[in-house]
């Protein structure tokens, strides 16, 4: 260890040298060597003095004790007039403690910072924390104080444990609090809980804590919020001190959303602030819940639901009509299995339970399908977030007499006539758009041109057109209307929701055909679960997703996400990414972090409000073009909240704490004795130093040694030694 | 009834015979192997008459006949295989055609027209079945199979005979896949050219005709909704009826 230190090593070579000069020397003949030597380890002598850095301290004469005083003005001082009584203590109290202490003034609150007492009067409350722990270790630090008078509520909501610091406070804290036996009249929200993640559609429960100070059995209503929308109310009649109300909540949209608790202010509340608390609760899926109704039962009837069906994912309600009106009853219906469908439950209740809707095949002249039910299968679509596909076939479409409907609006497609044909016949459908997550079914194949080419063919197409707005996916290359080819497949967002129109109704050939060359229906099912968890809006349609802890964020903590990536596709490409601040401002975040589960990004809010973190994935590889994968992600950030505005009563039991682990004293500022003080800090005045020089820097040691080897050079030479 | 019934079949038969692709419809497929695989040829229209008539199913009007290397198999959800006696079992091939067909998606219904337990056919038909599918085994189809309540709520089992009084099958996937028959339910249909049924159905008689009648139309039905009858939703509604 010795060898590691510099300064000792540099100390022994010094040594060594002045010694091997001193043998050198020594075997001289002459009287003169001995003085040679004393100068020379003069000079060494002086220069290990000034290696040590000698400090000279010259000490203040003090004739009274020196004491630290410590004024509280955070916010909670504002209540009940404390930082007013703090402010009349002094003025009945500062001439009598100068008399007998010197004293230094500071105020604090989350830092802490001198004043000069003539400030005194002019203090205000308005600090967002109390940090006693710290304020009382900034103080103590310097050691230059005999006490430390502490003026303070006590509420302190230091991150440090006060505990921790009683051993580094070397003198009494005289702790002085305002005289409140009563907290103030006050209902504090205290507490929200709930689980960070709900199912939607799926109730649960929120239970709103409060505090109540000096209402007792007054009525308190509790709101639930989002925004300004109230979304539901309670009424509390106060019974006790913390009280409890719980809402059952049901969340309808996918996603996470920032809602709020408040509580209506009562006359004479001291503050308000504390009475409304947000909250965020991120809504997710359990299940994709599809309402599947067939208009006859058909081998695509078959399989679909069969696919549905075993996919955990989905929870399926399905409705196939077995029996037309038209159709002979060869026996009793009690001979039957068939029920009785329930159209007007389903089109007026149930179908707002259901995420994806889809109608295949079904003739709504046929089975008379007021105009009432069309509008609620539009409202489902654009009002409440739902996914709605209709599938093809001679009763789809124009020809099921859904053309100039309340429907005709979230249909994605200009609808055949109803004279028009359905066209029979195989094709082979020719993909319009590569970056559409429902058209991406493989990971396997460069292209995903090639895999689409693949699929077997399909049989029949219905006569559709594109319609502005919407998004063709996929056409019939052989059928031509108007000089553009039929829509196979189109999409479109609408209001909330997301609808999509298919006009064909053989996907199933995709499957079998599949078999045939001994491949699995891969193909089949990964594009039915883009089509349902696109329709649904949900993320895992996307290859990869962004993912971020599920905390409150406050302005300027550092917020870091990170995006999964599932396919080993993306994993090659680098993520760009953009964040939208609260004012939509876009910039993008740079320095991704590579992880083995895909990428990691970091920014810092600077307001509160919603973020927006958007990720795209570009890909190239499919011969028509490059394929983009994208995600978004909103986190909340919030105002930092803390105890200051939510325990109001004044701390006393901290400050007599404080006072007994210091050998100090505590009592309200009306009860404040200068002779207790007195006896508390005792007569021990602490030496202060006044000022400190450090002697390695004074030039004249420097002089002394250059003098010192001058003399020891000039008298060899003339001895000629 | 019988009369309105043959009214309508051929007022079917003239209206649908301008269809000739197989588009969503449901496809009569029969399987033609070595042996004696079409002991009924001229049921189909009646039966897919009887279908459209009293379902709202489409169904294309003429019978599909495939052999296992023929490439329309795999256009076809539903093959029926009939057997009245000779079988000389299938080669490597035709075996791992049909493996491919059935864990692909299809379903294959296998009866034994001969009514006889233990025959050749059966034996056989089994060892195949072995031989395609190593892992499973035909098993009965419970009573609460959606098979039997798929159009027709249906309390007992009935072919031309009364060979078993259950249906075998094999599931693969949440699917039955396999179905097996040896009660020649095909048998009932059988009519001679005055159109009255040709095949006696023992031990009894038109009831257990019409029952046999009913059991392949819910084979039919099966074929294209699957396990919808088992869903929640109906389960109140059948077990009513059924304890009526």
């Amino acid at each position: 260890m010795l060898l590691t230190n510099p300064g000792f090593i540099t100390v022994f070579l010094m040594v060594l040298v002045f010694v091997i000069s001193c043998i050198v020397i020594a075997r001289k003949k002459t009287t003169i060597k001995y003085l040679l030597i004393a100068l020379r380890l003069l000079s060494l002598l002086t220069l290990i003095f000034l290696i040590f850095e000698p400090t000279l301290l010259f000490y203040e004469n003090k004739t009274k004790p020196r004491i630290a005083v410590l004024v509280d003005t955070s916010r909670s001082m504002g209540f009940s007039g404390r930082i007013g009584a703090v402010k009349k203590f002094f003025n009945k109290n500062l001439s009598l403690i100068q008399k007998y202490f010197i004293t230094d003034f500071y105020q604090f609150s989350k830092n802490t910072g001198s004043i000069k007492d003539i400030e005194l009067k002019n203090l205000e409350a308005r600090g967002t924390a109390t940090d006693i722990t710290a304020a009382l270790d900034n103080v103590c630090a310097s050691n230059n104080y005999d006490a430390v008078m502490l003026l303070s509520d006590g509420i302190n909501n230091s991150d440090k444990n006060i505990k921790n610091v009683y051993s580094s406070i070397k003198v009494p804290v005289i702790g002085l609090y305002p005289d409140e036996p009563d907290a103030p009249k006050d209902l504090v929200l205290i507490d929200i809980k709930t689980a960070g993640f709900v199912f939607k559609n799926v109730p649960t429960q929120i239970t709103v804590g409060f505090y109540s100070s000096g209402f007792q059995g007054r009525e308190v209503k509790i709101y639930l919020k989002k925004g300004k929308e109230i979304l539901a109310s309670k009424r509390k009649t106060i019974d006790g001190s913390y009280q409890e109300v719980s809402f059952d909540f049901t969340s309808a949209k996918i996603g996470l959303e920032t809602y709020s608790i408040e509580l209506e202010p009562l006359p004479e509340e001291t503050v308000l602030s504390n009475n409304h608390k947000e909250f965020n609760i991120e809504t997710i899926r359990e299940k994709i819940r599809v309402l599947y109704i067939c208009g006859q039962p058909s081998p695509e009837y078959y399989y679909l639901r069969h696919f549905i069906k075993s996919n955990p994912s989905f929870e399926l309600v399905s409705f196939v009509i077995l029996r037309n009106p038209e159709d002979v009853a060869v026996v009793p219906d009690e001979q039957l299995s068939l029920i009785p469908f329930p159209e007007r439950e389903i089109f007026t209740r149930d179908l707002y339970d259901f995420d994806v809707f889809i109608l295949e095949n079904f003739n709504s002249a046929k089975f008379y399908i007021p105009s009432e039910y069309m509008i609620n299968i539009n409202r489902f679509v654009k009002e409440k977030n739902g996914g709605f596909l209709m599938i093809g076939g001679n009763s789809a479409f124009g020809k099921g007499s859904y053309k100039n409907t309340r429907m005709e609006e979230v249909i994605p497609v200009i609808m055949d006539d109803p004279s028009e044909p359905f066209e029979e016949g195989l094709f082979k459908i020719k993909l319009a758009n590569y970056n559409h997550p429902i058209v991406n079914i493989t990971d396997d194949q460069p292209s995903l041109d090639q895999a689409w080419s693949a699929l077997p063919e399909l049989d029949g197409c219905q006569r559709l057109r594109a319609k502005p707005g919407s998004t063709v996916l996929a056409v019939n290359p052989y059928l031509k209307l108007d000089g553009q080819n039929a829509v196979c497949m189109a999409v479109q967002e609408i209001g909330k929701g997301r609808s999509m129109a298919m006009g064909i109704n053989t996907t199933w050939r995709w499957l079998l055909g599949k078999a045939q060359e001994g491949k699995s229906g891969s193909q089949y099912t990964k594009f039915w679960e883009n089509v349902l968890y696109w329709l649904s809006g949900s993320e895992q349609t996307r290859e990869f997703r962004i993912s971020v802890e599920q905390k409150k964020y406050i302005p300027d903590e550092e917020i870091k996400f990170k995006l999964i990536i599932l396919s080993e596709k993306l994993k090659k490409s680098v993520p760009v990414v953009t964040l939208a601040d609260p004012l939509s401002r876009l910039t993008q975040i740079e320095n991704l972090t590579k992880v083995p589960e895909g990428w990691v990004g970091r920014f810092t809010p600077s307001t509160t409000g919603k973020y927006e973190i958007k990720a795209q994935i570009k890909t190239t590889g499919a011969l028509k073009g490059s394929m983009i994968s994208e995600d978004k992600r909103s986190v909340i950030v919030m105002a930092d909240a803390n105890t200051e505005d939510y325990d109001l009563q004044v701390n006393d039991k901290l400050m007599k704490e404080i006072a007994l682990n210091t050998k100090g004293i505590a009592s309200t500022l009306d009860d404040f004795s200068i002779n207790d003080m007195n006896q508390a800090v005792g007569k021990n005045i602490h030496p202060v130093i006044k000022k400190q020089l450090s002697l390695a820097l004074f030039p004249g040691f420097y002089f002394v040694i250059f003098l010192l080897l001058a003399i020891e050079w000039i008298i060899r030479r003339l001895k000629g030694l | 009834m019988k009369q309105i019934i043959i009214i309508f079949s051929v007022i079917f038969l003239v209206i649908t015979t301008g269809f000739a692709s197989q588009s969503n419809r449901l496809v009569f497929t029969q399987l033609q192997y070595n042996g004696d695989w079409d002991p009924y040829y001229s049921e189909y229209p009646d039966i897919l008459n009887f279908l459209t008539l009293t379902t709202s199913i489409e169904v294309l009007p003429e019978r599909r006949v495939v052999k296992l290397n023929d490439d329309l198999l795999f256009s076809s959800p539903l093959l029926i295989m009939l057997n009245s006696g000779k079988f000389s079992g299938f080669s490597q091939s035709e075996r791992d055609t049909l493996k491919k067909y059935i864990n692909g998606g299809g379903i294959l219904f296998i009866e034994d027209s001969t009514g006889s337990k233990y025959s050749d056919f059966d034996k056989k038909i089994r060892k195949e079945l072995e031989y395609i599918l190593p892992d499973k085994r035909l098993t009965k189809l419970p009573k609460e199979h959606a098979l039997f309540r798929a159009f027709y709520l249906l309390r007992g089992l009935a072919g031309r005979y009364i060979t078993n009084n259950y249906l075998e099958g094999i599931d693969l996937s949440g699917r039955t896949a396999v179905i097996y028959s040896e009660n020649d339910m095909f048998g009932a249909w059988v009519r001679d050219r005055f159109g009255n049924y040709f095949l006696e159905c023992v031990p009894g008689g038109e009831n257990q005709r019409f029952e046999a009648q009913k059991l392949t139309i819910n084979l039919l039905v099966f074929s294209v909704t699957g396990t919808y009858k088992n869903d929640f939703i109906h389960k109140k509604f059948i077990e009513e009826k059924l304890r009526r």
